[in-house]
Parts: structure tokens; sequence; C-alpha cells
């Protein structure tokens, strides 16, 4: 019998969280307690940034990460977090697929395999006032949590913000912050409509975390349990996928509720600020060389 | 060796404190860029791993003047060979485990090296650079407690000796004394 | 190994450390350390290496020694010495008189900073030597700073409030308004029970000043102006969105010093010995707190902690039975770890109980406040003793004895929200009624 420990950033209540229980469970039931996977939510055993360097020195067997949170390492690893590359779930999907055998390869380097990777639902804009137009956008307090949201925050002409995920309901509050990107269900967690008025649909990217393992703890399995868990691991994936797309929908809806105005942004808005999109996408593409032009292209 | 030894601990002390001073000064830049509508990029990122090298870095100038804190109260009633014999094991293994610590922290500082691990914030930052505080720090403090270690081994007394915990004790006497009613 | 055997022998192993004389960092790596190489089978060294390293290396951490500096500074000006003075007069028919201004004191400044070791190192770095040279009772000042310190977790901000708030999925800016009257009551619980003492023991306050008249007392209180537009400065900073609550301490420091050079105090020597102090103090703690995050992950890997709260939640307890259950849980707990800690260690297993019970969450953010406040002032780990021993010299046992009517106070404010609930939910429900 193998008991792995799996650590996880994320709080119980999260979607990423339910579906990385269901798979454990299953992976219990599937090989009769062989492998016992206990999981350690709420960053209590390793916090986000030491996750992946965890599992790949074997500190801990398994374990789930943001994935776009390593772009600085490799700029393949942020893709998914590059707005209006691919909006939509559609076309999160194609460049999952597209993504998949370039990560593999890159993951394997590392000694880490991937187990399965789900999408969060479309991050959109959190304001405090009405931008009807991306003038509006001049000049307003923008949370940026990476590069690539700094650069979007510069490129609509907003001055990019540094503030600690923690603090970002008190700073907005107080006006330390005035608007954010993030996805609906980040929203729904920090309960947006207690600090923020209007939410912009914009679904301009869908950042997935990977649930990973490491290659010294998977060789150490028995086939069959490999099998089953990897059969148990594409299953995890659908499910995740399609509670991801159900809580994209619950999660407008709970918001509406709670009286934020959800705004579908007007086509003049859209058309300015999927301009915004290309150069960054230019700029990826760039920075990613001939595997990035093969995701680009991909997805044209 | 003496004068090297103690010129290694003031300078990685003075170094912390200018660590101290770093945060405090990348955080007001934070302040002062957000007023005036600038990023200052990774500003959060570099006061931590500011904040990591003051603390590391200050370890072993802090045991030297009595800034750690234990328990002293079953070495407060001893005396004599039974009191040396009790900071030799406190100091013996506190060598040990700083010792052991120290490997592993410079192990990851070699692997943070070879793998070219970078900070995920916006300037990517190789992170040996800054996890090498702690290592120095590890290895310094480590240095500081065989130093004692040697030191009491030969009858002496250990550098933190008299100075610990009487921060405020001192103080109180720098400050004019004069007890009596408030006015 | 069962996990009560297994637990008995590393608290043992923890105590059998710490009272041979073992640093309190070195004692914490230590039993982590055994934890990791007799009951698990992860790498201990590397484990030990990552997880002090991202412990330490952490942006939220800063406000701590910012805030210890800046109580160095503030010790150095006549600022402390001046708010005595100030405040005197008015506290002269207060029985315990001077000793109130830990608790005030630890009650304003608990609204700038989030933290519990933060708000007793610097306001004890302040009001600890000036009572001492007044007379006051030394364990009793020791003993109200202890517990006042942790009002800086309970009043608004509050680094736990945003950890808890986080893993139960419970609004943070809803937990902050309810942690309002909670905070008030302490203050008051804390201030009553040392004009008790103090009118129980007379022979050990010292005698007052003469009695003023009001022109006078008002013109002595000319040099309160200082502190309180610090104070208010800072806490303006964070309201009038200029910085965020960790933000706010590297404004204290530049308050500080501005101060201090107004003042003419500021000098080299005054500087260099500020700064180097608070080297050394915040030095100490961020090596305890790095001890503290190994004992935790080792703890996270043995799952003793998740285990315990299955045992309770396998006693099919009622929701009042349930309560005591978890707060002597807690308090067992929080002996030994840290409060962020224990909250991170046992949401998953004990939210869904408490839903189960049918207890409002929210209520519970505040309740497992305040059994984390108790948690800063029970030995053998407790940060606020930590603090306090590192500023008087005194032993972590006195401390604590110190602290003792503090902690009992604490679990007297756990019965009241308890039987009265409405002190935690009546405000959040008229902010949202609005
Ligand atoms: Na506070
Ligand atoms: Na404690």
């Amino acid at each position: 019998q193998t008991k792995w420990d799996l650590p996880t950033a994320y709080p119980d209540g999260n979607f990423h969280t339910q579906t990385l229980r269901w798979f454990a469970d299953e992976v219990r039931k599937a090989t009769d307690g062989q492998l016992d996977i206990t999981l350690h939510s709420n960053a209590s055993l390793f916090k986000m940034p030491e996750i992946k360097r965890a599992v790949q020195t074997g500190q801990v067997p398994a374990g789930e990460i943001l994935l776009s949170a390593y772009g600085n390492e490799d700029p393949i690893f942020e893709a998914d977090a590059i707005p209006f590359l691919a909006a939509g779930y559609p076309a999160a999907r194609e460049l999952y697929e597209a993504q998949k055998p370039l990560l593999e390869k890159r993951l394997g380097d590392q000694g880490i395999r991937l187990l399965y990777s789900v999408a969060w639902p479309g991050q959109g804009i959190y304001t405090k006032r009405e931008i009807a137009k991306i003038a509006d956008f001049r000049g307003i307090k923008f949370r940026a949590y990476n590069a690539a949201t700094a650069r979007l925050a510069e490129l609509l002409g907003a001055a990019p913000t540094t503030v600690q995920q923690a603090e970002v309901p008190q700073a907005f509050a107080t006006g330390v912050v005035d608007a954010m990107i993030t996805s609906g269900a980040t929203g729904v967690d920090v309960k947006a409509w207690e600090f923020s008025k209007f939410y912009y649909d914009t679904s301009a990217m869908h950042p997935r975390n990977i649930v990973m393992v490491g290659e010294r703890a998977w060789r150490r399995l028995p086939d069959d349990v490999r099998t089953r868990v990897l059969e148990i691991a594409a299953k995890a994936e659908e499910r995740g996928w399609r509670e991801s797309e159900r809580i994209a929908e619950d999660t407008k809806k709970t918001m509406g509720q709670n009286g934020l105005t959800i705004v579908q942004p007007s086509d003049a808005l859209m058309t300015d600020v999927r301009a915004v999109g290309s150069t960054m996408i230019e700029e990826w593409v760039t920075k990613a060389g001939p595997d990035g032009r093969k995701i680009a292209d991909a997805l044209k | 060796m003496r004068t090297l030894l103690d010129g290694l601990y003031k300078l990685c002390g003075w170094l912390a404190a200018f660590f101290l001073v770093a945060v405090g000064v990348l955080i007001l830049l934070q302040i002062g860029g957000r007023l005036f509508g600038v990023l200052i990029p990774s500003t959060d990122d570099l006061a931590g791993f500011a904040m990591a090298a003051s603390s590391f870095l200050g370890l072993a100038y802090a045991l030297r003047v009595g800034g750690h804190i234990r328990v002293s109260l079953v070495l407060q009633r001893l005396h004599g060979r039974p009191r040396r014999w009790a900071e030799l094991w406190c100091l013996g293994s506190a060598s040990l485990l700083t010792g052991y610590f120290a490997f592993y922290s410079a192990d990851m500082t070699r692997e943070f090296i070879t793998f070219g691990d970078l900070s995920p914030g916006l300037l990517p930052i190789p992170l040996w650079i800054p996890q090498s505080t702690m290592t120095i720090g590890l290895v310094l403090i480590c240095v500081a407690l065989v130093d004692d270690l040697v030191a009491v081994a030969r009858g002496g007394d250990p550098s933190y000796e008299g100075a610990e915990g009487e921060l405020l004790e001192s103080e109180k006497l720098a400050t004019t004394a004069s007890p009596g009613p408030d006015t | 190994m069962d996990p009560l055997i297994l637990s008995a022998v590393l608290i043992a192993g923890l105590l059998l450390l710490l009272a041979s004389g073992i640093w309190v960092a070195l004692s914490l790596l230590a039993v982590g350390l055994i934890a990791m190489v007799f009951f698990t089978s992860a790498p201990s060294g590397l484990v030990m290496a990552t997880t002090v390293w991202g412990a330490s290396a952490s942006w939220t951490l800063t406000a701590l020694p910012l805030f210890i500096w800046m109580g160095e500074i503030l010790f150095r000006t006549r600022l402390s010495e001046d708010m005595f003075q100030g405040l005197a007069p008015w506290m002269a028919r207060l029985p315990g008189r001077l000793m109130h201004v830990n608790i005030v004191g630890c009650g304003i400044f608990a609204a700038v900073s989030g933290s519990s070791a933060a708000t007793c190192a610097t306001i004890g770095r302040m009001s600890l030597p000036e009572l001492r040279r007044r007379g006051y009772d030394d364990r009793m000042s020791i003993g109200s700073l202890a517990g006042s310190g942790t009002l800086g977790l309970l009043i608004p901000p509050s680094i736990i409030m945003i950890v808890y708030g986080v893993a139960a999925d419970v609004s943070i800016g809803r937990l902050f308004i309810a942690g309002v009257l909670p905070g008030i009551l302490l203050i008051t619980l804390f201030m009553g029970y040392v004009a008790v003492w103090s009118l129980l023991n007379p022979s050990r306050t010292p005698p007052g000043g003469p009695d003023m008249a009001f022109g006078e007392k008002l013109r002595a209180s000319k040099r309160l102006i200082p502190v309180v537009a610090l104070i208010a400065a800072v806490i303006g900073s964070i309201y009038a969105g200029i910085a965020t609550a960790t933000e706010a301490a590297a404004l204290g420091v530049a308050g500080a010093l501005i101060l201090s050079a107004a003042s003419g105090t500021l000098t080299r020597t005054s500087f260099r010995d500020s700064l180097m102090g608070a080297m050394v103090t915040s030095s100490m703690i961020a090596f305890i707190l790095a001890g503290a995050a190994f004992l935790t992950v080792a703890m996270g890997f043995t799952g003793i902690p998740r285990a315990l709260a299955q045992f309770i939640n396998d006693l099919g307890l009622s929701p009042m039975a349930l309560l005591a259950a978890l707060t002597v849980f807690f308090v067992l707990l929080g002996c030994f770890l840290d409060g962020i800690s224990m909250v991170v260690l046992t949401t998953s297993v004990v939210m869904p109980m408490v839903q189960a019970a049918g207890i409002d969450t929210l209520w519970f953010g505040i309740y497992i406040v305040l059994v984390v406040e108790m948690a800063q002032i029970t030995p053998p780990v407790g940060f606020n003793l930590f603090v306090l021993q590192g500023l008087t010299g005194r032993d972590i046992l006195y401390v604590a004895k110190a602290a003792v009517p503090f902690f009992l106070i604490l679990v007297l404010a756990v019965v009241l929200i308890t039987v009265f609930p409405g002190i935690v939910t009546w405000l959040p429900t008229q902010m949202s009624n609005r």
C-alpha cells in the first residue's frame, strides 16, 4: 500500500479542490486502497510557490499548481494566461490540446508527470466605476499579479498596481486599487460585490491548474495502479472542465444576485480591448519562440 | 582568528540591518509609486527577500548579544560543573542542528542554481541569489555556536552569558531613573 | 502509530528540549525534525530548507520588523515619556492609573497592526520602561501587555481573519467589522480587571500625583499631540487608500523618524541603536517563526491535528458540547502551534463539523480569533511570551504566569460571545441592512 501527500494552495470550497478530492476518493476506491492520497488544502502543507519544487525534488509525491505562475521559467507555461490568445471554453480546450505535448516535454525534463489540467472560468474585469470605452481605463489603479497582467494594464492605459491577494478586499474598499482582472470563481471566493460594482465579462483567458506527480514516485507504483490512476485522472479532468463551465454560469448568477452589475462589454470596447490582446499575443509569441508560434497558429 | 570571527559576526549584523532598512525603503517605494501612478516592479518580492536576508544574516549577531531566547529556568539553578555540562549540551546539539540545516540550505541554493529557478513576479529574479543569504546566515550561526562551544569546553563563558535577555535592563539604567509619583 | 501516543511523544520531546535550555527556535526545528525522520517518509532536510525559506521570504512578514523598529525609534525619543506625562492627569482617578496605558495603547495600535506580536513589541517597547521607572508592578505590566497585545488580532486589520476568511469562505470585510465589538468588550474586561486588582492591592501601585485643575490637565495633554498625530496618520493612510495594512508599517517607521528628528533626539547613535535593536529582535522572532513553520509542516505530514479533529468529529456531540470540546482542542493545540498554523491545519475537518452543527461561520471566525489569542500567551510556544522575554529578560514561564489572568479573561470572552452571539453578529448585520 502506498500513501501520497498531495498539497494544494486552494481552500476546500474551491471547485479545483473539490475535483481533486473526487480524484483522491476515486483512486482509493479503484485501487482497493493500494494508493491512498491525502489531500492537504489551504496551503497547509506547502505554500503555492513551493509546491512545484517540492514535487520535483521528491518532498511530496504529487501536487497542484497554477501553471501560469511559472511563466518566468518558460513562456509556454503562461500561454493560458495571455489575454485573448484563447477566449472562451472551446478555444481554451484547443489551447490545452496544442500546449499539452510541449508541456509534457518540459515538465518531463524536470522530472514531473502531468496527470490532468483544468481551466478556471474565463477572466473578466472588476471595476468600481463604469467603463464604457477604453479611454475610461486611463489613470485607474489596476491590480497586476504577474508580468502579463501588468502589461495588460499598461496597454489599457491604466496604472498597474501590486496588491497581495489577501489584501484585495480592503485595497478596493479604501481605493488602493480600482480594478482587477480575475475569474468569476475567484470573484465569488473574495465576495467581489462587497467592494466593486461592475463585472465586465470579457472571458479574456482561462488560466489552468495542473495536477502533477513526481517521476520517481510515479515509477514506484505497480503497473495496474498506474493504469487506474491515469484512467481516473482523465475522468477527473473531464469532470473538472464540466464543473468549471457550470461554476462560470453559477458565479455570474451569484454575483448578480449580490448586486454586482454583470456587463457584456460593448462592441466598441471589445474591439479596443482585443486590439490590446493582439499586441500582447504578438509580444508573447516573440518571447516564446517557434513553440509559441506553433500554439498561436493552432489557435488561429 | 578571534578578530576575524568577531569581524564576521559584526559585518553580517550590519548587513542584516541594511536589509531591514531596505525592507522599509522598498515598501515606501511601492506606496510612492502607486501615489504617482508608476509601477515599480517586484517591490513585494524584493521586500520579502530583504526580509529573509535580514532575518538570517542577523542570527549570529543576535546570538552573541544574547538576543535569542530560551527557557533558562533549569540552567539558572545549576552552577559549576553541571552548569558547564548543560551549556555544552545546548551548544553541542544546537551546532549539530544548525549544521544540518545549513547543509540542506546550501543544497537548496545549489539546486536553485542548477535548475535556474526564477521568482514568479514581474522581474524574473534568480532565486539562488536571495536564498543564499539564508545559507550564509545559517552557516554563520553554526560557526558562532561552535565558537562558543569551544570557549565553554576550554572552561570559559559563552559570549551571550550575562547579555542574555537584559536588553531592557541595561537601558533602564541608562535612562535617568527617577522612581516616584506620576507627574 | 496512534496519533494520541505520537503527539504525547512529540510534546514530551519539545518540553524536554526547551527545559534543557536549547533555544526556542532550535527546539521547534528539532521536534519537527524528529517527527519527520521517525514518523514520515519525506526527505526531512529538503523539507526543512524549503518550508523555512518559504516562510521567511514573505512579504506579509515585513510589517513585524518594521513595527518593532518603529517602537525602538520612539523609545529613544521623549515621546513615550511625553505620552505618559500627558495621560497621567486624566488617569489619576482611575484605579490602576497608568497601567491602563498598556491596554488602551494596544487597543489603538491594534487598529494599525494586524499581528499580535507586533502590537505587543511596539507598545511594550515604549510603555514597559516608563511603567517600571514609575514603580508600577512589573508582573502586572507584563501580564497586561501580553494579554492586550493579542487585541492586534481581534481589532481590524487582522492577519488571522484574512487567513480564516480565505480558508473557510467567509467575507473578510464582515469578519473585520465583527471583530470591533468583541474588541471593545475585551478592552473593557482587561481594564476592569486591572482596576479591580489595583483596588485589592493598593500597595502595588505607586502613589498618584497631585490633582490638577482642568486647564492644567489640558496643558499637560499638549504633549500627547505628536503620538496621537503619528498613530492617526498611520491609521489614516490605511483608510485613505494610500497604503495597505501591511505597508502602513513602513509609514510608521518614516513617521517615527520624522518625529524623532523634529524633537532633536535623532542622532547617528540613536539611529544605529534603534536599527540594531530592531534587527536583533526581529531576527530572533523570525527564526522562531521559521521553526514553527517547519513544525507545522511536520505536523501536516504526520496528520496529527487532522486525526485529533476527526476524533472530536466522531464523538457526535451537540453544538454546545462540540464548542466546548473544540475549545479544549484548540487551547491544547495552541500551546504548541502558532495561530495561523492552527487555522490552516484544521479547517478542512473542523469547518464541516461546525456547519453541520448549525454554527454561524462568521461567529465561528471571531471565536477562532479569540482562541488564537489565547494561544499567543500559553507556554511553551506563545509569541507574545517570546516578545516579552526578549524585551524584559524575564523567563518565559514568569511571563506566562503573569498572563494567566488575561488568559482567563479571554476564556470569559468566549463564554460571553457564546451566550450573547449578538456581540459578534449585530454590527455586521447592521452594515448589510443599510
Ligand atoms: Na489589528
Ligand atoms: Na501558545
